[in-house]
């Protein structure tokens, strides 16, 4: 009996030791360095092809490859895609197998917010340009590889929040938004600029998320003219078709963030959502200048009509005309892809884009539009339009 | 298995160690990480399925928590110390495991299966609204590589957490081999096996269920705050309830072996890896795997061929086991 | 007091479509010990089908019809490839969780596939799409029409396992297997109609889920997280226990979201952890 727990003893130390020569030094956060863009450049997306947000993978992938091999692009340009079922453990997987085994120059990543935040990091300690494509967690500029396509919550909210006190003239307004970190984002910008422009918040509430049955909810909604609302996806659809069920569109005028009222949902909405409005940098029933129609014509000729144009396209191709223009600059004058991409200008869907360079997020323009019926199917029409904040 | 076949496994695993830390890419070590990780996580299981007869589905509370200790203990409170580390993670999950089994273990088969899956998605709920603790949806970061004092360095480069890992895996195995050979291991199974049994011998049963589920708990802590510190990472995705069926895969495909079920999560982990790189339809093929292990059920095939080899050597028929669980 | 008749109706309309979903489940159960937890996968496929039928033909008799059918078809299937003749999968919890989640991941990646994850909402008649004003609170008519449906699948399950030949031969069969045979009834086929009605129930819920919860990916974990209390705590093959387990659950889970949004979830498994501390069988013994 000794002989064997000595042995084992032996073993363990053994191993220990063995471990102890794993370490190595350098801990801490890691620093940065950037190259220039050179004649072969290879572009890695990272989105979820499956789950619960599967449907922006495809979407993503298919708009950004478009842009890169139409003709006139930029040339030597590899794009990858790689999925990470919005997971952001395998979105660190995937990232790392991008820079690791494919070479990649430049990810783009993530959709699903804690990803985003996960391979910053990782990322920033390699030095290669991030890009967040759609609307995300704010933050970024902590991280000096990390910029954003998408505005962070804040930055949209609350200007909006103050515009709807002061333009809009609502008084009391309720908040209603998914109970994640996004929607208390959102709500809290909201609030911040609705109180401050002399309005009153008479009730916040927080369905979690994935919630079926919004009744409880609904039901609690009284005294108010505006519901200031955010959600997506299914929980959108859910949400609006209740809300007009329940009658409330007669009594507190809806209005949620973009994805609310967004062509992916709004034929399964259907009627239920005339009259709802929407605050978003992009309105999808087009917006009148040459870079809308050609980015249209590019997303009727690639995705189901019933949800084209939105703004998942709309925001994947202007990051890969992003990238392009990085691409192009860096080439020209020889800075490294990094600043070429943090001084980028283009034309986007919604309008010029830039990003702020302290920042890192985009120079930003709020649409106010609301869901008419349209000739074939329900559009969106434009109300007005504000400032966005940094 | 003789003491003699186990060191020269040791050894063969400290030289495969070896060759693969030099051999190979950066990327891959990570992977390997990540299926050692694996392995990890089934072994911690195999001792409540595998000699305790328990099918629990709770341990992916266990090594969510192990992964969340360490995280919460980086990223708020700047412990960076990987000992430490990973001692507290055992620990806390250790009590989250007395606290469940408590509860728990008044039940037998199904039924405690589909409490201790009712669990962990109580676990996972809480780490979801527990914003200010655990970050909730978005997770926490800045978990930056833990150092070794008082060893030198940091873990932090592929080979180095390769290396951790792997040694990790070869404690793990050695411990559950241990317990097994141990005299509260040959309790638990005579438990497994007849618990009236064992009862009216005077054994206190329930003590020794709730001593292996507080064991399989704190094993199952290491892989998880291993996962946490490879990935600077941590959310409620290391808490949901598949990873505790994936655990559970594992252990079937391990088929009752001892070290099966180490192979097995390594294999698993490879295995969805290797599927994502050459399919978008890698969740079907997944399914129907996960299909096929569950109709050939390696355990009782397993245990009929041991008959049935038992049989051929005695030349007489073998008197038919007492299946309960793993049939 | 209004609206908390507001919320309870509301939880109670839930709680229904909750009990069908469970149903289903429990009666397989019962009678097979097959612990079907691949039901969110099956529920999602019915929802999706009901939907795309009803889009395709205007009809809802279609889309019911296609809800039903395929189930209860995949029901049958299931049971033909991978329980009959399969003792041992009987009450053995290993291998049949992992079919289960099997059954998932094949419909999950088959969904994502056909509708590319695109969140799908079947739109309801305008009979009963408006709400109703009763006591002073304002109630949604689909939710009384699920309440209804709840209640109408509880009487039919009743009178199915106690007042037809069928159903004694269930109730008998649950208790001795080779009774059956003894006494003249086919167990097999009475296996597989078991399956094919615990099944349909699910396309039940399905059908009328669409409309309410809808269908998208990610469902069928959250359907699983609902309906893992309701087994729990009424006792894993008792249908009274799972009807009024489902009541619980659903209006625990509305009032929780109206008053303590912060612990919705948390708070159904309380009810669960209550339970299995003073009761672990389930609040009802089982059948």
């Amino acid at each position: 009996m000794r002989s064997r727990t000595w042995a084992a003893l032996c073993v363990s130390a053994a191993m220990v030791l063995l471990a102890g020569c794993s370490g190595t030094a350098g801990g801490g956060p890691p620093r940065v360095d950037g190259k220039p863009a050179g004649s072969e450049v290879t572009v890695g997306l990272v989105a979820p092809s499956s789950g619960v947000y599967g449907l922006y993978g495809p979407t993503l992938g298919g708009m950004m490859k478009g842009v890169f091999g139409r003709d006139g692009a930029e040339s030597g340009v590899t794009f990858l895609t790689e999925d990470d079922a919005g997971d952001p453990q395998t979105a660190l997987t995937k990232v790392r197998k991008l820079v690791q085994q494919d070479g990649a120059d430049v990810v783009v990543c993530c959709v699903n917010g804690a990803a985003t935040l996960a391979v910053a990091p990782y990322l920033q300690g390699l030095g290669i340009p991030q890009i967040a494509p759609i609307p995300g967690p704010g933050g970024l500029d902590k991280f000096s590889t990390a910029y954003s396509v998408g505005f962070h919550a804040q930055q949209l909210t609350k200007p909006f929040g103050h515009y709807a006190a002061t333009e809009l003239g609502y008084k009391n307004a309720v908040i209603l938004a998914s109970d994640f970190v996004q929607g208390h984002d959102v709500a809290d910008g909201f609030k911040a600029g609705f109180t401050a422009a002399g309005g009153t918040i008479v009730k916040e509430l927080y369905p979690p998320l994935d919630t079926s049955d919004y009744g409880p909810f609904l039901s609690q909604i009284s005294d108010a003219d505006v519901v200031f609302s955010f959600f997506g996806g299914a929980d959108a659809v859910r949400l609006v078709k209740q809300y007009d069920a329940a009658g409330l569109k007669d009594k507190a005028q809806l209005i949620g963030l973009g994805p609310m009222v967004s062509r992916l949902v709004l034929d399964q909405i259907g009627d239920a959502a005339i009259g709802v409005q929407g605050v978003f940098h992009y309105m999808e029933s087009g917006m009148g200048n040459p870079a809308d129609e050609a980015f249209t014509a590019a997303a009727s000729a690639a995705a189901p009509p019933a949800v084209t144009p939105n703004f998942v396209q709309a925001n994947a191709w202007t990051t890969a005309v992003v990238i392009e223009q990085a691409i192009k600059d860096s080439r020209a004058s020889g800075a490294s892809l990094l600043k070429s991409i943090a001084g980028v200008s283009v034309q986007a869907p919604w309008g010029p884009f830039s990003f702020n360079a302290e920042t890192h997020y985009p120079v930003l323009k709020g649409l106010l539009y609301e869901v008419v019926r349209g000739p074939e199917r329900l559009d969106h029409k434009v109300l007005g339009s504000f400032d966005g904040d940094q | 298995m003789p003491r003699r076949s186990l060191l020269i496994g040791v050894v063969l695993a400290v030289i495969a160690l070896v060759l693969l830390r030099n051999g190979l890419s950066p990327y891959s070590l990570s992977v390997w990480s990540l299926a050692l990780v694996g392995g990890g996580l089934g072994m911690s299981l195999s001792l409540l399925v595998t000699y305790a007869g328990l099918p629990s589905l709770a341990q992916a509370a266990f090594y969510g928590t192990g992964g969340y200790a360490v995280g919460i203990l980086a990223a708020k409170h700047g412990q960076d110390n990987l000992w430490i580390g990973l001692l507290l993670a055992a620990l806390v999950s250790g009590l989250l495991a007395l606290v469940l089994g408590l509860v728990s273990l008044r039940t037998r088969g199904i039924y405690f299966q589909i409490i201790t899956l009712s669990f962990t998605a109580m676990i996972w709920g809480l780490a979801v609204k527990w914003r200010s603790l655990t970050g909730g949806d978005d997770g926490l970061v800045g978990i930056y590589p833990p150092s070794m004092a008082p060893f030198n360095g940091h873990l932090v480069t592929p080979q180095g957490v390769f290396t951790f890992s792997a040694v990790a895996l070869i404690l793990i195995c050695l411990v559950v081999r241990m317990v097994r050979n141990s005299a509260f291991g040959h309790v638990l199974v005579g438990i497994r096996d007849s618990e009236s049994r064992m009862a009216a011998l005077g054994y206190r049963t329930t003590a020794y269920r709730l001593g292996a589920f507080v064991l399989s708990g704190m094993l199952a802590a290491i892989p998880g705050a291993l996962l946490t510190y490879q990935l600077q990472f941590v959310s409620p995705a290391q808490l949901n309830f598949v990873v505790s069926i994936q655990a559970l895969l594992m252990v079937v495909i391990g088929a009752g072996t001892l070290f099966g079920p180490a192979l097995a999560g390594v294999g698993v982990i490879w295995l969805q890896e290797i599927l994502q790189r050459h399919t978008d339809h890698w969740l079907l093929v997944l399914g129907a795997i996960y299909i096929a292990v569950a109709m050939v059920n390696p355990p009782a095939l397993v245990q009929r061929l041991r008959t049935q080899w038992a049989e051929r050597r005695t030349a007489e028929p073998a008197r038919e086991p007492d299946l309960e669980v793993v049939r | 007091m209004g609206q908390l008749l507001a919320v309870t109706v509301n939880g109670l309309a839930f709680g229904m479509l909750l009990f069908i979903l469970a149903s289903g489940l429990t009666l397989i159960f019962g009678l097979a010990r097959y612990v079907n937890l691949a039901h969110g996968g099956v529920y999602l496929l019915t929802a999706y089908l009901a939907i795309e039928t009803y889009t395709r033909t205007g009809s809802y008799w279609a889309a019911a019809g296609m809800a039903l059918g395929s189930a209860a078809a995949l029901g049958a299937l299931l049971y033909a490839l991978f329980v009959r003749g399969r003792a041992w999968l009987r009450a053995n919890p290993l291998p049949q969780v992992l079919l289960s989640f099997g059954i998932i991941y094949v419909i999950s990646d088959l969904m994502q596939a056909r509708y590319q994850g695109l969140a799908q909402s079947l739109p309801l008649p305008d009979l009963i799409a408006g709400s109703v004003t009763v006591l002073g609170t304002t109630v949604t008519e689909y939710r009384i029409v699920l309440v209804a449906a709840g209640i109408l699948v509880a009487i039919f399950l009743w009178l199915l396992l106690s007042r037809t030949s069928f159903g004694s031969a269930v109730r008998a069969g649950v208790d001795d297997h080779e009774m059956l045979s003894a006494v003249g009834r086919n167990p097999e086929l009475l296996f597989a109609a078991v399956f094919a009605i615990g099944f349909a129930l699910i396309g039940v819920s399905g059908l009328l889920g669409s409309a309410f919860i809808g269908a998208s990916p990610g469902v069928e974990y959250t359907i699983i997280l609902y309906t893992l209390p309701i087994i729990v705590v009424g006792g894993m093959g008792s249908l009274p226990g799972a009807f009024f387990a489902s009541i619980l659950v659903g209006i625990g889970d509305s009032i929780g979201k109206a008053y303590f949004p912060e612990f919705s979830l948390f708070l159904i498994f309380a009810i669960v952890v209550l339970t299995l501390a003073v009761r672990p069988e389930g609040l009802v013994r089982n059948a």
